[in-house]
C-alpha cells in the first residue's frame, strides 16, 4: 500500500488515476496544477508523486524548478507522467536537471500504471 | 569644406578679373578704343591675341572651378569648346612663328595695327602668348581627366607658370629686360600682360590642384558625357586646324585677302559650333540611355525590384538593357522565392506546433476513454451483464485503435520531414520479439494462427521501441491476412556482414510481384476491401520502412501469390562485435 499524489490539469485522468489506484488498494490524493500540487506537498508528505508535465497555472517543470530549491520539499520522489511525446534529449534534460524517478509518456493502462507504482 | 569654398572662390574671382580684362582689350582692339587697349594706366597696350588669352584662360579656371564645386551642367561643353578654340588659335600662331609670317590674330585689324606703338608693331605673337595657350588648353584637358595624378599635375604647372610670372613682373618693376626674356628679340619676350596672365593662372592652377575633394555626387554621369564630347572635339580638331591652315597660307600667300581673317573666324566658330553641336547630339544618344541604365541599377539596388530599362534601341546599349532587364528578371524570381520560402518555412512551423497540439490535446481525452473502459471491463467498477461487456469492449477496441492512429499519423509526419529521433541501446533481437510476441501470442491464438520464435540472442545496436513498432506493423499485417486455423507465422534472425536480417513469413495468400513495390508506401493497401474489415491505416509499412531507414537498414517483401510472404528487413550492428 503506497500513497499516491497526482498532480494533473485533467480531472478525468486524475479521477482515472485515483480509481485504479484505490481499487489496487492504494491510497490517492488529487490536486488539479501544479500549485495546488506544492500547497499539498508543504502539508502532507507521499510515498510517490505523479506529476503531469503540461499544466496551465503551472508546469511541471516550475513544481520541480520549487521543489528542488526547498529543503523541506527535496525528499520527495517524483515521477513524470506526460501526454506530449518529449524527445529523448528534452527527457534527458529534465533528468539532469532535477532529481525524479522516470518519465513515462501517456498513453498509460492499468497494468502499466500499477507496476511503475508497484517497482518504487 | 569652409577652405574649399574659399578656394573655389578665389579661382573664381580671379578668372572673372582675367575675363574682363581680356573682353575689355577686345572690345578696344574692336572698336579701336586706345584707352581700353591697356588694362592699366600707363601700361603698355595689350595685344589683342593676348586679350583673347585672357578671355580663354578666365573663361576655363571659371569653369573649372565651377566643376570641382559640382556645377556640371554647361562646363561640360564649354571646357572642351576652350580647348579646342585655344588649340586652334595655337596652331595658327605656332605655323606663324615657324614660317616666320607676320600674320596673326592681330591681323584681323591690319589698318589700326600700324597705329599702335613700335614695340608692339611686330604683329607675331610672342612665345609668351604661346607658351600661355598652350598651358591654359592643358589645363582645361587635364581638369576633365579621371586620374588624381593628372590632376595634380595642375600644381606643378600652375607653380611653373607662376613663377615665371612672377619673375617676368619683377623684372618689369625693376626694369631688368633679362628677366622677362627680353633678348633683345621681340619673339622671345614675355610681354607685361602675359607675365600678369601667367601670374594669375599659376595661382588659380595651384589653387584648383590643390582640390583634393572627391568628386561630387552628380559628376558620375556628368564625366562620360564630358569624355564623349572630349572625344568628339579631338577628332574635329584635325579637320578645323587643317581649315585653318589653309586660311593662313591663303592670307600670307595674297596680302590683299588680309580680310579673309574674318571669314576664318566665322568658318573657325561655325566649325566648332557645328563639331559642338554634333558632339551633343551623338552623346545625348549614348549617355541618355546609360544613365538611365545606371539609374535604374541605383533603384534596383535600393530595393525596387519592379524597376525596368527601357529597351527602345537594338545596338549593344539596347542589348545592354536587355540582358539587364532579364538579370532583374532573375533577381525578382529569387526574391519571390525568398518570400515563398520563409511562407512555407512558417506554415512548416504552424504544422509543427500544430501537430504537437495534436499530439497533447487528442491524446489526453482518449487516456480515460480507454483507462475507464478497461477498468470496466475487468470488473474494477463492477458487473456489466454480457451485453453490456461486448459493448464496453467496443469503446475500448476502437479508444486503443485510435490512439494508435494518433501515434501512427505523428510518426509518419516525423519521418517525412527526417525528424524521427532514435534513442540507440544495445539489446538482443530475441528480447525485442519476445516483446512483440506477449501483445500478439493471445491475438494469434485467438485466430489459431501459430506464431514462432526462431530468434537468436543477437545483439544489436538500435532503438528497441522503434524495432518493436516494426515488427508489431509486420506481425499485426501477417496475422490479418493470414488464414484462421492451419496459418503459421515464424520469425527468424540471422547475423551476416555486420547486419542483423530478421524475416517474418507467413503462409497466407502472398502478395502479387506488381503490388510489391506499393506495399511500403503511405495510405496503400493490397486490398481496398480488406480495409474495412482489416481496420489498418495504411501508414505501418510506411512508418515501418522510415524506422529501418533511419536505422540505416533495409526492408522488403518476397512473396507470390499462393506462395505466403516474408518481410525481410536488416539493421547494422553497430560496433558491436
Amino acid at each position: 500500500m503506497k500513497s499516491v499524489l497526482v498532480v494533473d490539469d485533467n480531472k478525468d485522468i486524475t479521477g482515472l488515476f485515483k480509481t485504479i489506484l484505490e481499487s489496487s488498494g492504494h491510497k490517492c490524493s488529487t490536486v488539479n496544477g501544479g500549485k495546488e500540487g506544492l500547497e499539498r506537498l508543504r502539508k502532507e508528505s507521499f510515498d510517490l508523486i505523479l506529476l503531469d508535465l503540461a499544466m496551465p497555472d503551472m508546469s511541471g517543470i516550475d513544481v520541480l524548478e520549487v521543489v528542488k530549491s526547498d529543503p523541506k520539499l527535496k525528499a520527495n520522489k517524483i515521477l513524470i507522467i506526460t501526454a506530449s511525446s518529449p524527445t529523448d534529449s528534452e527527457i534527458a534534460r529534465i533528468r539532469k536537471n532535477y532529481t525524479i524517478l522516470d518519465v513515462i509518456k501517456k498513453p498509460i493502462n492499468k497494468a502499466k500504471l500499477l507496476s511503475i507504482i508497484e517497482s518504487y | 569644406m569652409n577652405k574649399k569654398i574659399m578656394e573655389h572662390k578665389i579661382v573664381k574671382t580671379l578668372a572673372i578679373i582675367v575675363l574682363v580684362s581680356g573682353l575689355l582689350v577686345a572690345f578696344g582692339w574692336f572698336f579701336d578704343i586706345d584707352v581700353l587697349k591697356s588694362v592699366l594706366p600707363d601700361a603698355p597696350t595689350m595685344k589683342f591675341g593676348t586679350s583673347i588669352s585672357f578671355v580663354c584662360a578666365g573663361v576655363v579656371f571659371f569653369f573649372i572651378a565651377r566643376m570641382r564645386e559640382g556645377k556640371a551642367s554647361l562646363t561640360q561643353i564649354v571646357l572642351p569648346t576652350s580647348a579646342l578654340i585655344i588649340i586652334m588659335f595655337l596652331t595658327v600662331n605656332t605655323v606663324s612663328v615657324l614660317l616666320g609670317g607676320s600674320i596673326s590674330i592681330t591681323s584681323l585689324f591690319p589698318e589700326r595695327q600700324i597705329s599702335t606703338e613700335p614695340a608692339l608693331t611686330t604683329s607675331r605673337p610672342s612665345i609668351g602668348t604661346l607658351i600661355s595657350f598652350t598651358l591654359i588648353a592643358a589645363a582645361a584637358i587635364l581638369s576633365l581627366s579621371d586620374f588624381a595624378r593628372a590632376r595634380k599635375l595642375l600644381v606643378g604647372i600652375g607653380a611653373i607658370v607662376g613663377t615665371i610670372g612672377t619673375i617676368a613682373l619683377l623684372g618689369y618693376a625693376t626694369n631688368q629686360p633679362t628677366l622677362y626674356f627680353d633678348f633683345e628679340e621681340t619673339s622671345s619676350a614675355l610681354a607685361f600682360h602675359t607675365a600678369i596672365l601667367f601670374t594669375m593662372s599659376g595661382a588659380a592652377l595651384i589653387l584648383l590642384g590643390n582640390d583634393k575633394k572627391k568628386d561630387p555626387p552628380n559628376m558620375e554621369s556628368f564625366q562620360i558625357k564630358t569624355k564623349v564630347i572630349s572625344l568628339f572635339m579631338i577628332i574635329s580638331i584635325v579637320p578645323i586646324v587643317f581649315l585653318a591652315l589653309i586660311i593662313f597660307l591663303l592670307i600670307r600667300d595674297f596680302e590683299i585677302l588680309g580680310s579673309f581673317g574674318y571669314s576664318f573666324t566665322i568658318i573657325s566658330i561655325v566649325a566648332i559650333s557645328a563639331a559642338a553641336m554634333f558632339a551633343y547630339i551623338i552623346t545625348r544618344q549614348i549617355v541618355k540611355p546609360i544613365t538611365h541604365l545606371k539609374d535604374t541599377a541605383i533603384a534596383i539596388s535600393n530595393g525596387n525590384l519592379n524597376t525596368k530599362a527601357t529597351e527602345n534601341t537594338t545596338d549593344e546599349i539596347g542589348q545592354l538593357a536587355k540582358t539587364f532587364n532579364s538579370m532583374v528578371d532573375g533577381i525578382k524570381k529569387t526574391a519571390e522565392l525568398q518570400i515563398e520560402t520563409e511562407r512555407l518555412r512558417q506554415i512548416d512551423k504552424d504544422k509543427e506546433e500544430f501537430a504537437a497540439m495534436v499530439s497533447h490535446e487528442l491524446k489526453t481525452p482518449l487516456i480515460p476513454i480507454s483507462g475507464y473502459a478497461e477498468l470496466f471491463l475487468d470488473g474494477s467498477l463492477g458487473t456489466m451483464t454480457e451485453v453490456q461487456r461486448e459493448k464496453m469492449h467496443v469503446i475500448y477496441d476502437n479508444s486503443i485503435r485510435l490512439t494508435g492512429l494518433i501515434q501512427d499519423i505523428l510518426d509518419a509526419r516525423k519521418i517525412e520531414l527526417g525528424r524521427l529521433k532514435l534513442d540507440m541501446h544495445d539489446e538482443t533481437i530475441k528480447e525485442i520479439v519476445k516483446r512483440s510476441m506477449d501483445i500478439f501470442g493471445p491475438i494469434a491464438e485467438q485466430k489459431h494462427v501459430r506464431l514462432v520464435d526462431q530468434t537468436d540472442d543477437i545483439i544489436v545496436r538500435c532503438d528497441p521501441d522503434r524495432i518493436l513498432q516494426v515488427l508489431n506493423n509486420v506481425i499485426s499485417n501477417s496475422i490479418k491476412f493470414t488464414p484462421a486455423q492451419d496459418g503459421t507465422i515464424s520469425i527468424n534472425s540471422r547475423a551476416e556482414n555486420g547486419l542483423v536480417v530478421v524475416s517474418i513469413k507467413d503462409n497466407g495468400a502472398g502478395i502479387p510481384k506488381e503490388k510489391q513495390d506499393d506495399l511500403f508506401k503511405k495510405f496503400y493497401q493490397v486490398d481496398k476491401t480488406l480495409t474495412r474489415k482489416s481496420g489498418g491505416t495504411g501508414l505501418g509499412l510506411a512508418i515501418s520502412r522510415g524506422i529501418i531507414e533511419s536505422h540505416g537498414g533495409k526492408i522488403w517483401v518476397e512473396s507470390g501469390e499462393g506462395r505466403g510472404t516474408t518481410v525481410y528487413f536488416t539493421i547494422p550492428r553497430g560496433d558491436i562485435t
